[in-house]
């Protein structure tokens, strides 16, 4: 066995992350083209945010109840044994790192695994069926047709869907911290004084970006989807991938951002 | 425009995908008002030349001239303007699979045409009558249909603009010969009632020997040999003589 495959292998992959990202950037300039072109069709963007609501609601919250439990419990235990009886900042902790980090993230991560993966694997479906080529006949462009709606829909559902979460996992945080640390009053006092609109805000702002990362990466691996129902498979693991790592490295951005600005 | 200019022509065309070269040099006219036939094994090209015709893909070089407009040349606005005048028949129906048959139907007369839906569903109706079809299946969602029934929504999906060309790819294949036979009753009717230019891709010869005015085969990315039926019945060429008796022995390898 070639001892270098495994480096041929990453390198190949760097290079085909890299050029997926340049190709999503194109698409995200032409999607920008479209979205205020007439007509717009409220009802195809209210049908994809209902669709997105509906069916990742129940996921994000759980999600975030249990991070705002298990924060809760780890801050809980670091502040009480590690470093002393300081326990009555566990209501800080847990708001601001949810709120600024956790709640936009495992949100964004939670509907590009469910929603986003979806939609890769309708669009790719429709690419592989020549339902895209239909639409091309019926003249209604794609990108308007399919990847506007869904590219609006993310960036204003993934925002307030990580409100939700951000509500849930403060409370899930409240729940164990008054079961085993300090009192309601103590957790909120705590939040109250620590937190500022700044802070939700940053984290909204991320949610915004997450969700237009989400929908330009499905909406480009479907388009790309070629192989019939194999290239399905692929385009639907692809976009879950690359939107994680897209998520994750573009928060290293966002907060470098946002902690700069002093939010 | 003069009536006896081509409506639809090919001049010159090369198309490759990745190395793999497609069509090459293709000529090919298609007069206005005639039903042509585009006969070929799988995979010789025949779906490639019918995209040509609508704009899907352009040519690596030479020209496609619809309705005297160099289709690469057009933009999209003139494409689709050119579309308003096309309809495309996609060999498995391409139905969008989340709308129902009715918003199938009705996806140009609602969205181009601005049509009330009320109007719309009488047109729908009607053209589910001419492609043999209930009218009570407007609500289903094609995965709801059997194959024939999606070809036959397909169909009706391209003449419900009452286009002025239609390009048909494969519209008899996976159907019973029953079915396959109204739908080339359809094709003729098309052309006589309505003056249609038809391209159709098929590689049924019953159907290409009963609705052609002119047969093309197509073989190695070329057009091997054009003409009428009779003619094409009846060519010497070995290719095409193997092809249009369906037989093994012949020039062509069994790959
Ligand atoms: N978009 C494409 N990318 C790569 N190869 C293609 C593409 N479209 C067609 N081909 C290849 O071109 C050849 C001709 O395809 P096609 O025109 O569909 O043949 P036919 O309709 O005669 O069966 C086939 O070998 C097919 O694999
Ligand atoms: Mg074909």
């Amino acid at each position: 066995m070639n001892p270098f495959a495994f480096v041929e292998d990453v390198g190949r992959f760097v290079l085909y992350f890299i050029e997926e990202t340049g190709q999503m950037v194109f698409l995200a300039l032409h999607i920008n083209q479209w979205v205020f072109r007439k007509p717009v069709d409220g009802r195809l963007i209210f049908q994809q945010m209902t669709k997105i609501g509906v069916e990742s609601l129940p996921v994000a919250v759980t999600t975030a109840f249990f991070t705002g439990m298990v924060l809760a419990l780890q801050s809980g235990y670091t502040l009480e044994t590690k470093i002393k009886g300081v326990s009555q900042f566990i209501g800080a902790v847990v708001s601001l790192s949810v709120v600024r980090e956790l709640g936009p993230v495992l949100t964004a991560m939670v509907i590009a695994g469910r929603m986003g993966s979806a939609v890769a694997a309708e669009i790719g479906t429709m690419q592989v069926t020549e339902q895209i080529d239909a639409l091309y006949t019926l003249a209604a462009n794609p990108v308007k047709y399919l990847a506007v709606p869904r590219f609006l829909a993310f960036t204003f559902m993934l925002p307030l869907l990580t409100l939700f979460a951000d509500i849930v996992g403060w409370t899930g945080g409240l729940f164990v911290s008054t079961l085993k640390f300090t009192s309601a009053v103590t957790y909120i006092d705590s939040t109250r004084t620590s937190m500022a609109t700044g802070d939700i805000v940053g984290g909204l702002l991320k949610a915004l970006v997450f969700g237009a990362i989400i929908a330009v990466v499905a909406c480009r691996q479907g388009f790309a989807t070629t192989n019939g129902a194999e290239g399905v498979g692929r385009a639907t693991t692809n976009s879950v991938v690359f939107s994680f790592m897209l998520i994750l490295i573009s928060d290293y951005f966002l907060t470098a951002i946002l902690t700069a600005l002093n939010i | 425009m003069d009536p006896n200019s081509p409506i639809i022509r090919l001049q010159g065309v090369n198309k490759s995908f990745g190395t793999f070269k497609v069509l090459q040099n293709v000529d090919l006219e298609i007069r206005s008002g005639e039903t042509l036939v585009i006969i070929g094994r799988s995979g010789v090209g025949k779906s490639t030349i019918l995209r040509h015709m609508a704009g899907l893909v352009a040519p690596d070089s030479g020209e496609v001239w619809v309705e005297g407009q160099d289709v690469a040349r057009l933009s999209e606005g003139g494409l689709n303007e050119l579309r308003k005048k096309m309809g495309v028949v996609f060999q498995y129906a391409a139905l969008f699979d989340s709308l129902t048959v009715f918003e199938n139907i009705a996806f140009r007369l609602l969205r181009d045409f601005q049509m009330s839906r009320s109007k719309a569903l009488e047109v729908v109706k009607q053209k589910l009558e001419l492609v043999g079809l209930k009218d009570d299946l407007v609500d289903l969602k094609p995965a709801q249909l059997s194959g024939g029934m999606r070809k036959r929504v397909g169909l009706a999906r391209a003449i419900a603009a009452d286009p002025e060309i239609i390009l048909y790819d494969e519209p008899t294949s996976g159907l019973d010969p029953v079915t396959s036979d109204a739908i080339n009753d359809l094709i003729l009717d098309m052309q006589k009632k309505l003056k249609v230019t038809s391209v159709v891709v098929t590689h049924d010869m019953h159907s290409a020997y009963k609705v052609a005015n002119r047969i093309a085969m197509i073989y190695d990315g070329k057009i091997i040999g054009i003409g009428t039926p009779g003619e094409i019945q009846d060519s010497r060429d070995p290719y095409i003589h193997q092809f249009v008796t369906g037989s093994v022995n012949g020039p062509m390898p069994v790959r």
